[in-house]
């Protein structure tokens, strides 16, 4: 056993070894150690090694960890493929760009409504997975946002070029859907003119490579942010030798704890949001003649919105606060806009407690501008409907959950060493 | 009561020791046998903290010597150990 025990010995730091490997080696002749005292050294052997690191192995060896985790990530991700058609849009008359352009967002919003692609959905047999789990109108998102990829390439005032992509885990599947897909863009564009499939929907061979150095070089880059981080804490630890590292670390698990359960407590906020565009001959759009205190009346009561507010305090103090506070109309400054043509472009949102409710309350919004301008001047066009906020705006749970944790540090530092300046007093 | 820094410096308070004097003694006042390993690693803490110190010897069994910083620490230890013994002595002493 002392043999056993003598070779544990040798598993220490070679610094450590040089200064205490002697009369270490001379404890162990002398004691007579037994199978107790191999688990004994072999565990002060590890903490030696995991203390005595030096500040670029604790790095290197975080780096090669992230990426190691990276890399077993890629491992799990299911894999996809892509189905690519090309097609050619012409519009029967001589128009503009823009009004192209137009014609062709327009077949895209009926293309990809939630209609067309919930049928889509469920003629292929498209996400049963999650479609298990999900609401389909989260399914549809997460298709729309993640999956489908609708390119307009070169073209002219006539005619462009459009691909049309789509990314799943079965080849055959991929294809399908890119040829209703393209089918689903025909439909509203016959009205205008045509759309011509130029390269039918391909069926994809080899699965698409994910970006492998992205995520690896992903991996290594949080590794050394944590190994930079744990490395500080613990030199800064070590160099006030009064200072417990459990204890600070107790600290800092504290006020993680707390930061979440103080963001449990937050309720969520959804924000829901549309972009309009509004041409406008005699100037820009008056959103204050829309967005009346009636309005906004109506909507609360249809709603039920804030009803401890209005138990407390007047309607009219009700509809201010959420004017003021939940909506928001912001005028978008877009480089690269002025292919939609001449008008303002805006963004209209509404920040609520409940999803739907939130989708709902902008949908009124913006149905009361689209009507209230009706029987002017003024051109209204809906670029993108109002969002149904998947997740919620706020509070950021981790973020929050972060800053306790570095609080909790913060605090353990201060307190672990105003407790050893008073024991020293 | 089992840190096994304290046990080693409560060791040293009575006079230099090499590892095998300082496990054999522990043993001895407080009944517990701490491992070779357990033994090096609060020397090597406490040498780092400067509470103890080697002490120059031609043998490989290498002696060491409580610092005053060492005394110091040691004497704060005991006197917040001592106030804990008498507490919980007065709480267990029937009314």
């Amino acid at each position: 056993m002392t043999k056993l025990v003598r070779w544990a010995g040798r598993l220490y730091p070679s610094a450590w070894r040089r200064r205490y490997g002697a009369e270490f080696d001379a404890l162990l002749e002398e004691a007579a150690p037994g199978s107790g005292d191999l688990w004994d050294v072999l565990r002060g052997a590890f903490v030696m090694r995991i203390v005595r690191l030096s500040f670029p192995t604790v790095i290197a060896a975080c780096m090669v960890l992230g990426a190691l985790i990276a890399g077993a990530g890629l491992l799990v991700m299911p894999i996809s493929y892509q189905s690519t058609a090309m097609v050619r849009a012409e519009l029967a008359k001589p128009t503009t760009r823009v009004e192209m352009m137009i014609a062709l967002q327009r077949a895209q919003q009926v293309a990809l409504s939630r209609t067309s692609l919930a049928q889509i959905i469920m003629r292929e047999d498209l996400y049963p997975k999650e479609r298990a789990t999900m609401p389909l109108n989260d399914v549809i998102n997460t298709m729309k946002i993640r999956d489908i990829r609708i390119r307009v390439l070169e073209g002219d005032d006539r005619s462009t070029k459009i691909t049309v992509q789509f990314l799943y885990p079965e080849a055959a599947r991929a294809q399908r859907t890119v040829q209703e897909l393209v089918a689903a863009l025909q439909r509203p564009m016959s009205a205008e003119g045509k759309l011509e499939v130029l390269d039918a929907a391909s069926l994809p061979q080899a699965p698409i490579a994910p970006a492998y150095r992205t995520f690896i070089g992903g991996g290594a880059a949080i590794g050394m942010l944590f190994g930079l981080l744990g490395s500080a804490i613990f030199a800064l630890v070590r160099r006030r030798k009064e200072w417990s590292l459990k204890r600070v670390g107790a600290f800092a698990l504290a006020g993680m704890i707390a930061g979440l359960a103080v963001a449990m407590l937050i309720p969520n906020e959804y924000v829901s949001s549309a972009v309009i565009r509004s041409t406008d001959v005699q100037g820009a759009p008056r959103w204050d003649k829309v967005l009346t205190d009636e309005l906004f009346a109506g909507i609360i009561q249809r709603e039920g919105l804030y009803q401890r507010e209005r138990a407390q305090s007047s309607m009219t103090d009700v509809v201010s606060r959420m004017k003021n506070k939940f909506v928001r109309v912001q005028k978008v400054e877009m480089a690269g806009a002025g292919w939609l043509g001449p008008g303002t472009v805006e963004v209209i949102s509404f920040r609520g407690g409940d999803r739907m409710q939130a989708q709902r309350v902008t949908r009124s919004l913006v149905t009361a501008w689209i009507q209230s301008n009706v029987d002017s001047a003024t051109k209204v066009e809906v670029l993108d409907p109002p969002s149904d906020p998947t997740r919620p705006f706020s509070p950021n749970r981790p973020q929050i959950a972060w800053l306790g944790m570095m609080g909790g540090l913060l605090l353990g530092f201060a307190l672990v060493r105003f407790r050893g300046r008073v024991s020293v007093a | 009561m089992s840190d096994p820094t304290l046990l080693v410096l409560s060791s040293l308070a009575d006079g230099d020791k090499h590892g095998y004097a300082m496990m054999d003694d522990i043993q001895r006042f407080a009944g517990i046998r701490l491992g070779p390993g357990t033994l090096y690693g609060a020397i090597t803490r406490l040498e780092e903290r400067g509470w103890i110190r080697p002490v120059p010897s031609e043998d490989r069994r290498q002696p060491y010597s409580i610092t005053a910083a060492g005394k110091q620490h040691l004497e704060a230890q005991l006197a917040t150990l001592d106030q804990i013994v008498k507490t919980a002595t007065r709480r267990l002493r029937p009314a």
